[in-house]
């Protein structure tokens, strides 16, 4: 017992603080490897070494991320409308506070092209300076007359363009398959009958939140990359799972400064439209410990097979598997080679990554610490229901 | 269904190729179209999507040409190499190279669009010759 204390307590040694690292970052002396140059390191020179001299490690995600949004304020027309329903390209955008404030969900679709065109798409257009047009009706009060309003917008016209995504980046994702006899179309994808294939989601070793898998790092405040621009966690997002290795993060940017290539809009057949974000996270070697964190490797991460050929909440589990298999191309599912498709780009997360690195390398980016960390031992719940409609189920 | 045409040339008029194939790999075949003249023969035909790559190879192996009438186009500024189109190429024209960049062999791609709908970009279709 008191050797595991001494030995966890070694392990925290700060080697270094959050400031000297941005005065290294200032100075432009700053060692800087992505997470994957980062495992090989510490496989060739063993993780003590390394964490001596690697400053920050950084990672990153590109995929697909539904619980995302963009927050707009579109300023007073004259005369003013307080908005009740709006639509941007057709697409019903939300009207959550006062008068001209939007909200362009990524999974609302097009009334006119539905599964085709959504918010995400809205939102990739608006970042591109695409032109975009704006319908919005309202029932007229003394202070807002208005109950009609047809207009064209850039994003140049918009006082505010935030990106405001309430679950972003999960620390890691199930692997899809179907038993079923025929083709389903599922938010994991297109899966072939009787185990044809298989999908997964994230980028293993390369995400963000598996490589501080106890948010030492990583909470509100941390600056972080989003969608090419610096962005912000602003809390832990929905549904955030700790004891299943399943964190998400509650994340916020400025989408006039994104760029959209790591901003895309996507349409998941017969499931709807949503949105691809590029997610980076810095993570400063401030100890031994985090070190040894940020060397998990793709072999040691692994998850669960699921039948989503079962469309209940809980999904029979057919096995596990580790995200070295899955980036193979090929796993076995029930003694069967099944090939295997990733659903997040791998390239777009190394891209990120190496982006995130370049920035901080260039002294355009310096890490900050959380002012609050992320809860470690939150619990994802069920839905409530009354009894009788599960009987009807 | 993969749609290809087959083109039978001179020395081949004598032999019955296709009913060869069609034996020999237990394969049910769509002949859509077929026309003999003087320099030999055509025949367009449907070849269940599975069966593509192998009836496709026992064709050629017997000397006849066989034109694809229809391959994949990716729109490369829609495409962000996630790779979901990856693991339903029934014959292995889609890879992953080592810098993750998916890579469409679109020679020996044989059209049978199964990719098309799997793509959350909308980057890839269908190009008809």
């Amino acid at each position: 017992m008191v050797k595991t204390l001494t030995s966890n307590y070694e392990s925290e040694k700060p080697i270094r603080t959050y400031e000297e690292i941005n005065e290294k970052i200032k100075k432009g002396d700053a060692v800087v490897l992505k997470a994957d140059e980062f495992k090989r390191l510490v496989k060739d020179r063993g993780v003590e070494a390394v964490a001596k001299e690697v400053d920050v490690v950084t990672t990153g995600t590109f995929g697909a991320m539904c619980s995302s949004g963009a927050v707009i304020n579109l300023g007073h027309s004259d005369p003013p409308i307080k908005i009740d329903k709006a639509w941007i390209n057709d697409v019903p955008v939300c009207h959550p506070g006062a008068a001209v404030d939007l909200y362009i969900g990524a999974t609302q679709m097009s009334e006119v092209k539905p599964f085709e065109y959504g918010g995400g798409h809205v939102i990739e257009d608006l970042i591109s300076g695409k032109e975009v047009e704006l319908k919005a009706t309202a029932y007229g009060t003394d202070c807002y007359p208005r109950t009609r309003l047809e207009t064209t917008l850039t994003k140049y016209d918009l006082n505010q363009f935030y990106m405001l995504n309430f679950r972003n980046s999960y620390q890691k994702y199930v692997c899809a398959t179907n038993s079923r006899d025929v083709t389903i179309y599922t938010y994991m994808g297109k899966l072939l009958p009787h185990y044809g294939n298989a999908t997964f989601s994230g980028s293993g070793e390369l995400n963000p939140l598996i490589n501080d898998p106890e948010y030492e790092t990583i909470g509100i405040g941390t600056k972080i990359f989003l969608g090419g621009a610096k962005g912000y966690v602003i809390g832990e997002g929905t549904q955030h799972d700790p004891k299943n290795q399943m964190g998400t993060l509650m994340v916020k940017g400025n989408c006039m400064d994104m760029d959209p290539k790591f901003v895309r809009g996507a349409a998941i057949t017969r499931y709807g439209t949503s949105i691809y974000v590029g997610l980076g996270i810095p993570i400063p070697i401030l100890n031994l410990k985090i070190a040894k964190n940020a060397a998990v490797t793709d072999e040691q991460i692994t998850v669960k097979i699921l039948d989503y050929g079962v469309p209940r909440r809980d999904r029979p589990i057919l096995g596990e598997v580790s995200y070295r298999e899955l980036k193979s191309g090929k796993i076995e599912v029930l003694g069967k080679t099944v090939k295997v498709s990733p659903l997040s780009s791998l390239k777009g997360a190394v891209e990120v990554a190496e982006t995130l690195k370049k920035w901080i390398e260039e002294g355009l980016f310096y890490l900050s610490k959380p002012v609050e960390n992320l809860p470690r031992d939150s619990v994802f719940k069920p839905m409530k229901e009354k009894a009788i409609m599960k009987r009807i189920v | 269904m993969v749609k290809v045409l087959l083109k039978f040339h001179g020395g081949l008029m004598n032999e019955p190729i296709t009913s060869t194939v069609i034996l020999e790999k237990g394969v049910k075949l769509n002949i859509l179209k077929a026309s003999i003249h003087e320099k030999g023969g055509e025949m367009l035909i449907e070849i269940p999507d599975v069966f593509a790559e192998n009836v496709i190879e026992a064709f050629k192996s017997k000397g006849v040409e066989v034109v694809i009438k229809r391959t994949i186009s990716v729109d490369s500024n829609r495409c962000i190499h996630c790779g979901a189109c990856l693991s339903l190429c029934p014959v292995n024209v889609i890879k992953m190279s080592s810098d993750y960049s998916i890579i469409f062999d679109e020679d020996k791609c044989v059209a049978c669009g199964l990719c098309i709908d799997a793509c959350p970009m909308k980057a890839i279709s269908l190009v008809v010759f």
